[in-house]
């Protein structure tokens, strides 16, 4: 029945919160949190590059070794970035350079202005090293976006309270488990891309329209996204971004004029690889580039749950995340 | 002024049961589909009711006199047909639960249970009825080979309907969703989806008509003619209701203004409307609130 | 202008006003139907969003008292887009002096309420059809 499977879900994530608070506490340089059904999940990526310095090159060997003739502007299918998961085998390339902290938009964060550091440290993740952790203090390879997690009890994450994650985020993902799925239209005049993790879904307009004046309309979570293409690459351009959301889960921000460029390719049948390029002069001094996603194509019949195949509706709901919270909040000392 | 406002009220009642619909302006017969089998595109309801089916107080037409604290007479001819569902006893005790803002059991959602106030996703059929009548807040079909994919504009939410064959979940295996489980297969033109698998935490409608996680619930759609969309449902739910409760026959036009319009992406945002209900809707008393 | 013409007019105005708040988020059971407030204040914020618009501004009484009130709109910005009614997010800033006249939240006491009509610095701002005509017709060169 419906309330026992809900308890069941609701007990299982407490018993992985009180794991991962007790396993924050008494360890130093643990990946702080993870909320979001797949729980850590496989970071895959091996030992490519250096987290924040990755070799931008690396994610671009394709480990596909199938050489079946495809449509290279064909992006229809099912997308994960942890085959194995699935019975597939691994995709090194996969991962986010590093082997951990794990999912984030990655690259090289440029300097920040005045107003994008404000917006910065105002953002208090609980992902990455732990803050003044001995690890967050060796790894100066890292950027200090990823050095600074606290307990999300202590945070401001907006995806712990259901908060829409944002464009950017969403393609980046915070979690284990990166599912998405791209469906053209069949009058060809949009891509419908949804997400797992949240159960949200953007369109990419394909008509040659232009950006909207921000004004007339309103910033949003997903911002306006259009398209066109470059050979066989898609050029996705979207701005109008409430600057409500982060970036990724390290807490770097974005504003509303932001503007975000995606690369999207289909280099190979069962590869799918994305680069973004953020231009936000309000708050960073320089354009930035973030490491390169790839997906592995998932046959339908891989990714099913109780035969039932397709992306989970792995919502955030605010009634299940607050009782959620309770706990956490109570196991963090946080007096309610 | 107090003129015009009597004559207003008196005129409310007559002019709120229309202004669901859209006004007829003179439009073009839309003739024949192109392809009927291909139901695409933006949706607007021109059926009064806003609930799953033609219950009394659906279409908002008590309303006018119980804002206004007069008691309707529940039994003057609205000009609409009714039928109400049968429910078993648990499907009452369900009824009686939910605390509705629409209907004749309207109440503000400060004193209601209505669990869209906390965000919680409005599940089907609610996300095909709630909202669907204003100039916003349609619903809108993506359909492609295999999948038909159904956007509620209100809370940003879809649900996908899988038209590749395959068979519902068995529900010892599958977990409730909010949006259930659904699979279509056409019938000379006319798509029936079927589906099992809600969470039970849903409302059918805005009137807070119940479902339990047994529900299975039936639709047909069938393009009319071109710009014309017709949906029957029947809910087969023996746990609350005694026998199969029908919906009414729903009807739909395209809406081709904004056929191709940017997704407003109206996400129901916790702290947004968290802080819309202590702000207002609950009454913040006085407060000089930072 | 002819009073009979008004009449409908504002009929039609406040029906359309109504009915579409009435059609979601159990508003017109919050307000009194019929009972409106005008007050003056100084505009502290403008949340150009949902689930509707709202607009918070200080009320000072002449004790000096500063009372901080919300008023809420009945339409949510794509209904005030497809209105053509002239609204953005920069139709009211902070600081802005208000003119309101709304209907009452039912709750005694309350700070709340639903908006009926809007003057900003002065100036009329459009919250549906007819009052835009309004506007149009101030705008309008003698």
């Amino acid at each position: 029945m419906a309330n026992t499977t809900r308890r069941r879900q609701i007990a299982t994530r407490l018993v992985t919160a009180a794991a991962l608070t007790i396993a924050v506490v008494a360890t130093s340089g643990q990946h702080v949190g993870a909320q979001g059904r797949g729980g850590q999940g496989a970071q895959g990526g091996g030992l490519l590059g250096r987290v924040g310095r990755g070799n931008p090159e690396d994610a671009l060997k394709s480990s596909d070794a199938d050489k079946r003739p495809y449509n290279k502007k064909d992006f229809n299918g099912l997308w994960a970035r942890n085959p194995q998961a699935y019975g597939l085998p691994p995709c090194p390339e996969c991962g986010d350079p590093g082997p951990w902290p794990g999912y984030g938009y990655h690259g090289t964060p440029p300097p920040r202005t005045p107003e994008g550091e404000k917006r910065f440290q105002a953002n208090k993740p609980g992902r990455g090293l732990e803050l003044d952790s001995e690890d967050a203090k060796r790894r100066t390879d890292l950027d200090i976006g990823m050095r600074r997690a606290v307990l999300p009890a202590f945070g401001n994450d907006p995806e712990g309270r259901c908060e829409p994650l944002g464009l950017a985020r969403l393609i980046a993902f915070s979690g284990g488990g990166a599912t998405m799925e791209m469906t053209h239209s069949q009058a060809n005049d949009r891509i419908l891309q949804r997400f797992e993790w949240t159960w949200d879904n953007r369109e990419i307009w394909l008509d040659g329209r232009r950006i909207p004046n921000i004004d007339d309309y309103l910033p949003r979570y997903n911002g306006y996204s259009t398209a066109r293409w470059d050979g066989d690459t898609l050029v996705v351009t979207s701005t109008g971004f409430d600057d409500r959301q982060w970036l990724d889960q390290y807490g770097y921000p974005i504003s509303e004029k932001a503007v975000l460029e995606e690369r999207w390719e289909r280099p190979s049948p069962n590869r799918l690889r994305v680069q973004m390029t953020l231009t936000d002069p309000a708050l960073y001094t320089a354009p930035w580039k973030s490491s390169v996603k790839v997906w592995t194509l998932i046959p339908k019949e891989k990714m099913s749950v109780s035969g039932w195949s397709g992306i989970l509706e792995d919502r955030c709901v605010p009634s299940d995340e607050s009782l959620f919270n309770q706990f956490r909040d109570h196991a963090a000392g946080l007096k309610k | 002024m107090k003129a015009t406002a009597l004559l207003a009220l008196a005129c409310l009642c007559t002019v709120a049961a229309h202004a669901q619909n859209p006004p007829a302006t003179a439009r073009r017969p839309a003739g024949a589909p192109a392809n009927p089998r291909d139901l695409s595109g933006k949706w607007l309801r021109t059926t009064p009711f806003q609930t799953y089916s033609n219950v009394k107080g659906g279409a908002n037409e008590f309303q006018n006199d119980i804002v206004a604290g007069r008691k309707p007479d529940l039994n003057r001819d609205t000009g609409l047909k009714y039928s109400e569902p049968v429910f078993t006893s648990a499907g009452k005790a369900a009824f009686d639960h939910n605390i509705p803002s629409y209907g004749l059991r309207i109440t503000a959602p400060k004193d209601g249970n209505d669990p869209q106030g906390n965000c919680d996703p409005w599940g089907v059929p609610r996300m095909l009825n709630g909202q669907v009548a204003g100039p916003h807040a349609g619903w809108s079909i993506l359909q492609t080979a295999g999948k038909f994919i159904q956007f509620s504009g209100w809370h940003h939410d879809y649900r996908e309907v899988w038209t590749d064959g395959r068979k519902l979940p068995s529900l010892d295996e599958a977990e409730p969703r909010w949006n259930g489980y659904s699979v279509g297969h056409w019938e000379a033109n006319t798509l029936v989806i079927e589906s099992v698998g809600f969470d039970d935490r849903t409302w059918l409608d805005h009137n807070g008509y119940p479902h339990s996680d047994q529900m299975r619930l039936t639709e047909r759609y069938r393009l009319v003619d071109a710009d014309t969309l017709e949906l029957t449902m029947t809910i087969v739910d023996p746990e609350y209701y005694a026998q199969p409760f029908e919906s009414d026959v729903k009807r739909f036009r395209r809406d081709r203004e904004n056929e191709k319009a940017f997704d407003e992406q109206i996400y129901c945002v916790p702290s947004e409307e968290q802080r819309f209900n202590r702000l207002i809707r609950d009454a913040g008393v006085g407060k000089v609130e930072k | 202008m002819h009073r009979v013409g008004r009449v409908s007019a504002l009929i039609a105005l406040i029906a359309a006003a109504v009915v579409p708040v009435a059609a979601h988020h159990g508003t017109s059971i919050t307000y009194e139907v019929n009972k409106t407030i005008t007050l003056t204040g100084v505009v502290s914020e403008f949340v150009y969003g949902y689930p509707h618009p709202q607009v918070y501004f200080d009320v000072t009484d002449e004790s000096g008292k500063v009372q901080r009130w919300g008023s809420e709109f009945g339409p949510t910005p794509l209904m005030m887009r497809n209105m053509n009614v002239g609204w953005s997010r920069t139709t009211i800033k902070p600081g802005d002096k208000i003119t309101i006249t709304c209907a009452l939240h039912k709750t005694p006491g309350a700070t709340a309420c639903l908006a009926r009509e809007i003057h900003i610095n002065g100036a009329l701002v459009a919250l549906n059809g007819d009052q835009a005509k309004q506007v149009a017709a101030v705008a309008r060169p003698q």
